[in-house]
């Protein structure tokens, strides 16, 4: 398990993909030998909070959820839209490039090499569309629901009753999603011919693996520990309004 | 079934070690454990394994039948002897394979084996091939159409569609509509004309 005691520069060590996590809490590198309670510190980072992201992220076997649901739906929030913000601003775009590279340099003969540029368009398009409803729609609804929630104002509390959704109607698109992300591997792996640049299909594929990978954390905390954390706070909102 | 289980049970080493060296180059199996003698019947409960393999030495009437019993009637036992002259004393296990068979025999032999008793019981997915009929269903998912339409078109019922779907998306390792079409398209299935797209 990692704790705040072990120094920052380990962490990445362990697992270097976390590099990509510790910068959506906005830490730079460049930490020395500072521990991970120090680094937090300095950069106005909830420790707990962190550590509880870093293990389960590191480790399925950490992920529980229990301890993440102590901390706020904001705090939550927060992590998970700049995670939206990662895979938009950075890895889609990375992603996007290397595929035209290699659709031009691997299979520039292939009639049909094109094909593959379409379907990642296709998955991209459907990602976006589906961060920017969580982004505008899900969160903004689930931090309503934790302010309605804290403040025990009746007026509040009675808004939310009254708009008369759940949060469970949110409940995961991820599948279609993540299964296309699953076929875009199999078509490069398996299905198009044997391509004249190896290296650059070597980097795409490492790019859609460490993508999944991240991609896997992040539904796991939006389905295991957002959604049933709102559910809990819409059941009490919605039994104390229908007294 | 997945990949083979395999259990190996033999006093001496360089027969432990050499059977599981050839024993993993094999593709269908999977699991080798190596087993002392004296630990053969636990190891056999312990890990139920598809295929024992023990060499001649250690077998006699008298423990051949508990093995049987703890291993199942219709699993095979195998016995490896050391010599081609044993070659028919054992009758009663259910292959024989001899010490002295050259790689290619040897490796033959096996397969052949794994082939008899596992034909006939569902195995994993090993081949992308896909059925005259999946063909034709893979094309009309292609092209547009539903589960119901197809089934239409095909005369065949909706439920033996989606059956047939299922075992498309397994074999392809292509879950979605789009990847399939894709798929189709690389192979052949369909044109691009007929798509439209």
């Amino acid at each position: 398990m990692i704790t705040a005691d072990k120094k920052m520069a380990d962490l990445i060590h362990l697992n270097y993909l976390l590099v990509s996590v510790i910068t959506r809490f906005d830490i730079r590198l460049g930490f020395g030998d500072k521990t991970i309670a120090e680094v937090c510190k300095e950069n106005s980072v909830n420790t707990e909070f962190f550590l509880e992201i870093v293990n389960s992220f590191h480790d399925k076997e950490y992920f529980p959820g229990k301890h993440l649901q102590g901390f706020s739906i904001k705090l939550i929030i927060d992590y998970l839209s700049k995670t939206h913000q990662y895979y938009l601003t950075e890895k889609i775009p990375e992603i996007e490039q290397l595929i035209d590279q290699m659709v031009n340099k691997c299979y520039g003969h292939h009639k049909h090499a094109h094909l593959l540029r379409s379907f990642f368009k296709e998955y991209k398009e459907e990602l976006i569309s589906h961060i920017s409803r969580e982004d505008e729609t899900v969160f903004p609804y689930a931090s309503e629901v934790e302010n309605a929630y804290l403040s025990k104002k009746e007026s509040k509390q009675k808004q939310i009753s009254q708009k008369g959704y759940h949060i469970d109607e949110y409940r995961s698109e991820h599948n279609n999603i993540e299964e296309k992300l699953f076929d875009l591997k199999n078509i490069i792996i398996k299905y198009l011919p044997s391509p004249e640049n190896q290296a650059l299909c070597s980097k795409v594929l490492s790019a859609l693996f460490i993508l999944e990978q991240d991609m896997n954390d992040h539904s796991r905390i939006e389905d295991n520990v957002l959604i049933p954390k709102v559910i809990l706070m819409e059941k009490a909102i919605h039994t104390t309004n229908a007294i | 079934m997945g990949k083979i289980k395999v259990l190996i049970a033999s006093t001496s080493y360089i027969i432990l070690k050499g059977l599981n060296f050839v024993l993993k180059e094999s593709e269908d199996i999977d699991v080798v454990w190596n087993t002392e003698v004296e630990e053969l019947l636990a190891s056999i409960i312990k890990n139920k394994p598809d295929f024992v393999i023990l060499s001649g030495e250690i077998v006699n009437q008298k423990n051949l039948k508990e093995i049987q019993k703890l291993h199942g009637k219709t699993k095979p036992i195998i016995i490896f002897l050391k010599t081609d002259e044993h070659i028919n004393t054992p009758a009663f296990c259910d292959e024989i394979i001899s010490l002295y068979k050259d790689k290619n025999n040897l490796t033959e032999q096996f397969s052949q084996i794994v082939l008899k008793y596992t034909s006939g019981k569902p195995r994993e997915v090993t081949s992308t091939g896909l059925s005259k009929r999946e063909k034709s269903i893979l094309r009309h998912i292609a092209l547009g159409l539903t589960s119901k339409e197809i089934g239409n078109k095909l005369f065949i019922s909706t439920h033996t569609v989606i059956t047939h779907r299922k075992n498309i998306s397994q074999k392809l390792g292509i879950k979605t509509v789009s990847g399939q079409t894709v798929y189709a398209i690389l192979n052949g299935l369909v044109t691009m004309e007929e798509i439209g797209s």
